[in-house]
């Protein structure tokens, strides 16, 4: 790698696909210079708010889609450091990148390797977006640390062939590929581990990999933990042993507590106040609900407002309804929920007639959080005194009010 | 291959491909979302067996903004239009 020419630029932007050139790239370039990943899949104008919020200078990767970008590189910042920047799921205005270093994803690759162990003879197939670290540090570090032969997915088109093309032994998912390979048989028989990630599993799913003879192991980690703290190894995928390193304590309220930390982020990009708000005095806060139960961890719910999606991505909700009423009207009255598949509903009371309003919101949003039903509220919503809609009140699966 | 040809051809990969549409009619302004049954992950799926049977590959770019059966169609009916 010392041989890899540096570009003058400070901060690279790498278009971090599934490539032998992007992963040689991110290599040789961590640790000499800023790199922010990016996922080239994603909608031009989340992948432009990245690229403006992180004061990237340089493109990387994928030269037609850098072309898109030129006139947002900021040649102007002065930067020093180092790092690896990866952005957290949330709005696109709020795009919310995360500092971590090849120090913390490389501890977390070996503390998580120290508890769910592979075989140099094992052949990985990684098929997860390495411009998140549940991909990046559990679908390339995880297999790389242990010498196993990591097998680079071919695109997200190509999924659903390249288990049979490839016949891994291990693969990390997330819920929902994992559910649909399994429903559609995709799966090689050679396969014996399974390690799930970024939300739950239908019990139904985890039956039928069961029965197919694969081991789930489930994960739990966030961004600012450069992935997992606690995992699954034993029979019960969802009762969870602490990585190493790390100590978990329940506060009163429930919210999972994590102490420790060479794995722990430096904090959010330019931001020492949502940073302070997360991460104080070597003890990071979740966001997460859970419970311990004999030394293991069960994850429980949610405390901040957040919905997650089962192919892993999140939306925080308060920003994705601020982006949504600069689409509407400075007193629209709406909330956005979440339906029974999984779906991004808009229950509005006014103003009323938004699809076309709502096509174009839609435009700036992986297909996976776009709105993609709107029921009108024939009354203004339940809100408390402090104006904070009572979402629990609300009932979208009833009938009672026009859908759209 | 005239359009509703396509259209019907379409419609046929995904009840061939989702046996969970059966029962549903699947016309132009059928709408291909979470809410119908097409996560993002049936989608991928659909619209690749849909790229194989017409021997074509539909722009990545294209597929995010597709919202109806009729979306689906027209990026059909113009990369044919191509060969």
């Amino acid at each position: 790698m010392e041989h890899f020419p540096l570009p003058d630029s400070r901060c690279i932007g790498v278009f971090a696909s599934t490539t032998p050139e992007s992963i040689l790239t991110i290599f040789a370039l961590a640790g000499r210079r800023r790199i922010v990943l990016l996922n080239p899949d994603d909608p031009i104008e989340k992948l432009r708010m990245q690229i403006r919020a992180t004061h990237v200078d340089m493109l990387l990767g994928d030269e037609e889609l850098a072309k898109e970008f030129e006139g947002d590189l900021d040649h102007d910042h002065l930067r020093e450091e180092n790092d690896i920047l990866f952005f957290t799921s949330g709005t696109t205005s709020k795009a919310k990148a995360v500092v971590l270093t090849e120090e913390s994803l490389c501890s977390a690759a070996y503390n998580g390797g120290s508890m769910l162990l592979l075989r140099p003879e094992d052949r990985f197939l990684s098929v997860l977006p390495l411009s998140h670290v549940f991909g990046f540090v559990c679908a390339l570090l995880w297999p790389l640390s242990f010498g196993a032969c990591v097998c680079l997915g071919r695109g997200l088109q190509n999924i659903f062939f390249d288990f049979d093309f490839f016949r891994p032994t291990v693969a990390s998912l997330v819920p929902q590929m994992a559910a649909f390979l399994c429903a559609k048989n995709l799966l090689n028989e050679e396969l014996y581990l399974v390690l799930i990630g970024a939300g739950d599993c239908d019990d139904s799913v985890l039956q039928a990999l069961q029965e197919k003879g694969i081991r789930v192991s489930f994960g739990y980690g966030l961004t600012e933990t450069s992935s997992g703290i606690a995992l699954s190894v034993g029979m019960n995928p969802r009762a969870m042993s602490i990585c190493p390193d790390y100590r978990i304590e329940i506060a009163n309220d429930g919210e999972i507590l994590v102490h420790g930390g060479p794995t722990f982020m430096k904090g959010y990009y330019g931001d020492e106040i949502n940073t302070r708000s997360v991460l104080s005095k070597g003890v990071l806060h979740t966001g997460d609900l859970g419970r311990l139960e004999t030394g293991l961890l069960y994850l429980t719910g949610r405390k901040k407002e957040i919905l997650v999606f089962n192919d892993g991505s999140k939306l925080f909700i308060p920003e994705f309804e601020a982006d949504l009423r600069e689409y509407l009207t400075p007193d629209a009255d709406f909330a956005i929920m979440q339906g029974k598949r999984g779906e991004v509903v808009l229950y509005i009371h006014k103003p009323v007639d938004v699809e076309k309003q709502v096509a174009d919101f839609n435009t700036h949003y992986p297909r996976s959080q776009q709105i993609t039903r709107i029921i009108y509220a024939d009354k203004p919503l339940p809100r408390t005194q402090t104006n904070k809609v009572q979402r629990y009140l609300i009932n979208i699966h009833e009938g009672a009010n026009h859908e759209s | 291959m005239n359009r509703e040809e396509i259209t019907e051809k379409i419609a046929e990969i995904v009840r061939i491909n989702m046996p969970g549409f059966d029962d549903i009619e699947l016309v132009e302004s059928t709408r291909i979302n979470n809410e119908a049954g097409f996560d993002s992950m049936t989608f991928v799926y659909v619209m690749c067996k849909i790229e194989a049977a017409f021997d074509i590959s539909i722009p990545k770019r294209r597929w995010e903004k597709m919202a109806t059966l009729g979306d689906v169609v027209d990026a059909v009916e113009k990369e044919l239009a191509k060969k």
